[in-house]
């Protein structure tokens, strides 16, 4: 976060804390919660039957050059039992060392044999067996599948368009509490002539947003290519599925975007070679990422009024279905009669507003247009030149009132070359099922060279997204009453196929558990979807699981039950390999083939003294792992980087983990992958470090480091961008890339070049 | 409120006396999130009983005594996490009363429960999420990195949400005076 936003962030909480104060001081500890209440309500939780819980804590014995122990398990063998909190208990799936299991070399047939159910309970949920064997009415008896879950949800059928705006109308009411937030039973009303209602005249030719563009050069500056113009784009989960960031190239131009004290909001165009800003964009300070595609720059930011009211079509609810539903409910509520209601009083609608410039002549971005879409950003991506945009958006319309907007109920959209917002019509509008999410996720795909965009929605929201080449998948996390009365956190996970700007809904499914982010997803390259999950257990302990599904979005295979009271950390898939890491206690990385996508198979799990929380596959079975120290006392500090030899999953070998320790060390690495260099050709790994010296003082730095199987890693280069004052007036090294021999490094306010190898200084250029 | 680390010590070793001990050290505190991120008291009741019982089972896996307090955060946090999962979304109200201790009497009663209504109208505005960032960082006190280990999310997500939700609550407080 760069200094002024903390600033800001810390004059907020002084004002607010003041603001709590008082409330604070009146809040007083009921009775029923003092410390006596406490201990009787103790004694008798304590009175009732005991149930020894395993919660048997794995610790790898140490294994010297091969630090992996492999105990295979065939198949989905992992149950659970999750059926009350007074008779749970864990089957502990650990994989414990045994000692032919560490001496052998197993072949995946091996069975296993290290689940121990210490409590006694008896019961056939352990999977001794040889692999097929695997009974599913034993696993399945008291676990919960992925299926059965999803058989309880999807009572009623799967995701569909809408019919009709009655159709959406009535599920958007049934979804956002329905007649018992009005205390109304009743049923729906009829069926109306739908009549669609987006708009768009393109007579006038609209205000454009205007944008200061700033040049610097004349038009006439060429800028030379680098040399050997290779050159690193931004570190990304799947290759030629791009993600927009604060800083990109083209191998010629560095774009950077920064805020810089009171000048505000810009990108910056620079030239590489020359080391010379040839233009700077002026941006909203909203703007938080941007792409660079084919001669276009695009910016991406959450930005509450770019669809203002006054562009969108005036057109009630009811004009667009009919109105039984006001009806129906003005009945139970007579008070709420015909209110003229003022629209002004409505929160500014969230949208996602993105900015497209052309870049075909990099020293005068022109800005071609606008597109906004109703929502909160939650992602986006690009491939082939096609930006597709994700949001989510939350409704409450008045269903009780007459001239309650249809642009309460829709998600609109609002190009810059129309002169008025669009309503989505309903068929491009997708319920959910069984969803009591009142908003909408709305995806929207933009060929970036045309201009031109198609956008839906789906009523009942999500969480995140992950993008393949192929296919965008939307992952949603509910908590559900799943029989026995206990939650579960559920993952819907629902998948668009994707050509172009082509997006089709083709199938969804439901998983137990939830993703950690992004990368608990992978495609394989049959396409499958494999996703690692952590669920919440009855009793507040976790489990941890990996499930493979189909095209449609069917579980066939699983590998459940791994590190019981640990949650997923860290997931990376390299090929059919997956390489999984969970934390609290031991943080191993477990190592599951999935070459079988029907049978994952456990085969090993290596300890680790760190807690990679970022994975990154390099070419030639290495695996780098970037996370954090974890202290004796089990507390989470400093850099920890891990490097592995994993060019035989059966034998995956820790080769080093580098600390860097002490102080408050911390890099924006930990936390967002983008944020990491890495140079396969030249075994380069980059990423910013900040840290505070001994009077307090934040010291930002950039590190590279080159790493091998051999050495592991070497500090190459601790890069500053010292301005002399103390304070870094630059700001905070956040980035750092690779055109030809020279490395670039940026802060808001400055880049750096070095020469690869002695990383001197070449050259350098301010911003602001 | 401070925690009494040896009490701690004593705790885990499985005194019980110790434990109720430290709870009560930090009863009021675990009781304000709940509040806070529930919105009422009875479910904040609720989630910092089932917290007390957890704790006192798991206190002896506690690996740093240290890290006491922002170990039964978590606990806390977790149990709210799901009590949130059971409650219809787009409700986020509050139930006003459980915030005000209404049997105060005084001559400026009527001002300042204004500005504490005001203050507790601003609150519903938000998600039972990011009412427990606002409880953890500013009533609390958590740094951000603390308050990113008791949520069990990272610390850059933790930090742009706390930022956006302060401004977000600030927005509202300083633009109520203008309704």
């Amino acid at each position: 976060m760069n200094p002024d936003k903390k600033l800001e962030m810390e004059q907020d909480l002084e004002f607010l804390r003041g603001q709590f104060d008082k409330l604070n001081r009146e809040i007083r500890l009921p009775h029923s919660l003092e410390a006596d209440s406490m201990l009787k309500l103790l004694e008798k939780v304590e009175q009732e039957p005991k149930v020894e819980k395993n919660h048997k804590v794995l610790w790898l014995k140490p294994l010297a050059a091969i630090a992996a122990c492999f105990v295979v398990v065939a198949g989905s063998v992992y149950a659970l039992r999750g059926t009350g909190s007074k008779s749970s208990s864990m089957v502990s799936s650990e994989m414990s060392v045994s000692k032919e299991a560490a001496d052998t070399q197993l072949a995946p047939e091996y069975a296993l044999r290290a689940l121990e159910d210490r409590a006694g309970m008896g019961g056939g949920d352990t999977g001794g067996g040889a692999p097929g064997q695997e009974s599913d009415s034993d696993s399945g008896k008291a676990a919960v599948q992925p299926n059965e879950a999803a058989d309880d949800l999807n009572a009623g059928g799967g995701v569909d368009y809408a019919d009709n705006y009655t159709q959406l109308r009535d599920a958007a009411f049934r979804i956002g509490g329905g007649m018992d937030r009005y205390a109304v039973r009743n049923t729906e009303g009829n069926e109306a002539a739908d009549e669609v209602y987006s708009q768009e005249t393109t007579e006038q030719q609209p205000e454009l947003k205007s944008s200061k563009i700033e040049l610097f050069t004349s038009a006439s500056l060429n800028s030379d290519q680098i040399a050997g113009s290779g050159y690193t784009g931004t570190n990304v989960q799947e290759d030629g599925v791009d993600e927009a960031d604060i800083v990109k190239t083209d191998g010629a131009y560095l774009y950077s975007l920064a805020e810089n004290d009171s000048v505000g909001s810009y990108i910056y165009v620079t030239d590489a070679a020359k080391m010379k800003v040839t233009a700077k964009i002026q941006v909203d300070d909203d703007v938080s990422e941007f792409y660079v595609s084919d001669d276009r720059l695009i910016t991406v930011e959450n930005a509450p009024d770019a669809i203002p009211q006054e562009k969108l079509p005036e057109v009630t609810i009811v004009g667009a279905t009919d109105d039984s539903l006001v009806r129906q409910l003005q009945q139970k509520n007579p008070s709420a009669t015909d209110q003229n209601m003022s629209r002004t009083d409505v929160q500014a609608t969230e949208a996602v507003q993105v900015c497209v410039f052309d870049l075909s002549d990099p020293s005068a971005p022109k800005m071609i247009k606008t597109f906004a879409q109703n929502g909160n950003y939650i992602s986006s991506r690009m491939e082939s030149g096609v930006l597709y945009i994700v949001s989510s958006y939350s409704i409450s319309p008045a269903f009780d009132m007459q001239n309650a907007q249809l642009s309460s109920l829709v998600p609109a959209v609002y190009d810059s070359t129309s002169s008025r917002a669009q309503l989505l019509s309903a068929d491009q509008i997708a319920i959910l099922p069984n969803s009591d999410r009142a908003s909408y996720t709305v995806i929207s795909a933009m060929d970036t060279s045309s201009g031109k965009s198609a956008t839906q929605a789906i009523l009942g929201g999500s969480d995140g997204i992950y993008m393949s080449p192929n296919n965008l998948y939307l992952y949603r996390t509910d908590f559900q009453q799943a029989s026995g009365s206990q939650n579960f956190e559920i993952t819907r996970i629902i998948r668009f196929s994707v050509n172009k700007s082509q997006v089709r809904l083709v199938a969804d499914g439901t998983v137990t558990g939830s993703p950690y982010g992004q990368f608990a997803l992978s495609e394989s390259s049959d396409g499958r979807l494999r996703i690692a999950v952590t669920a919440t257990q009855s009793d507040g302990g976790t489990t941890n699981s990996l499930y493979v599904l189909d095209a449609e979005m069917q579980c066939i295979g699983k590998a459940e039950g791994l590190a019981p009271g640990e949650t997923v950390q860290s997931v990376r898939y390299v090929g059919d390999t997956a390489y999984l890491v969970t934390y609290r206690q031991g943080d191993p990385v477990f190592v599951i083939d999935l070459s079988d996508p029907q049978k994952p198979v456990l085969l090993g799990q290596l300890k680790l003294s760190g807690l990679p929380e970022y994975l990154h596959p390099v070419g030639d079975g290495l695996l780098i792992g970037i996370g954090r120290n974890i202290g004796q006392d089990g507390t989470v500090a400093g850099i920890n980087l891990s490097l592995f030899d994993s060019s035989d999953p059966l034998d995956m070998k820790k080769i080093q983990e580098y600390q860097i320790d002490g102080g408050e060390y911390y890099s924006e690495a930990l936390d967002n992958h983008r944020a990491v260099l890495c140079d396969e050709s030249r075994n380069l790994l980059g990423l910013p470090v900040n840290t505070v010296d001994n009077q307090g003082r934040n010291v930002d730095s950039y590190y590279v480091f080159s790493y091998n199987r051999q050495n592991g890693f070497t500090l190459k280069a601790n890069l500053r961008q010292d301005s002399g004052t103390g304070n870094n007036r630059f700001g905070p090294l956040n980035r750092g890339l690779i055109i030809g021999d020279l490395l670039y490094a940026f802060s808001p306010g400055n880049i750096a070049s070095y020469n690869i190898g002695t990383f001197s200084q070449k050259g350098s250029v301010k911003l602001a | 409120m401070v925690v009494d680390i040896n009490a701690v010590k004593q705790a885990r070793l499985g005194d019980k006396e110790s434990f109720a001990e430290v709870y009560r050290q930090i009863a009021d505190d675990l009781y304000k999130v709940a509040l806070y991120s529930l919105g009422n008291a009875h479910d904040a009741q609720d989630v910092v009983s089932e917290t007390f019982i957890e704790a006192y089972k798991g206190i002896k896996n506690l690996r740093d005594d240290n890290s006491f307090k922002p170990w039964i955060m978590r606990i806390l946090s977790i149990r709210c996490k799901r009590k949130i999962g059971q409650y219809i979304s787009g409700r986020n109200q509050l139930d006003i009363d459980d915030f005000l201790d209404l049997s105060e009497e005084g001559n400026n009663v009527e001002e300042s429960s204004s500005n504490r209504i005001a203050l507790l109208h601003a609150l519903e505005m938000l998600s039972h999420q990011e009412r427990e960032i606002v409880a953890l960082a500013v009533v609390q006190g958590y740094t951000v990195r603390e308050t990113a280990e008791i949520l069990g999310a990272p610390q850059g997500t933790v930090s742009s949400k706390l930022h956006r939700t302060l401004k977000k609550l600030r927005v509202q407080l300083e633009g109520q005076g203008k309704e």
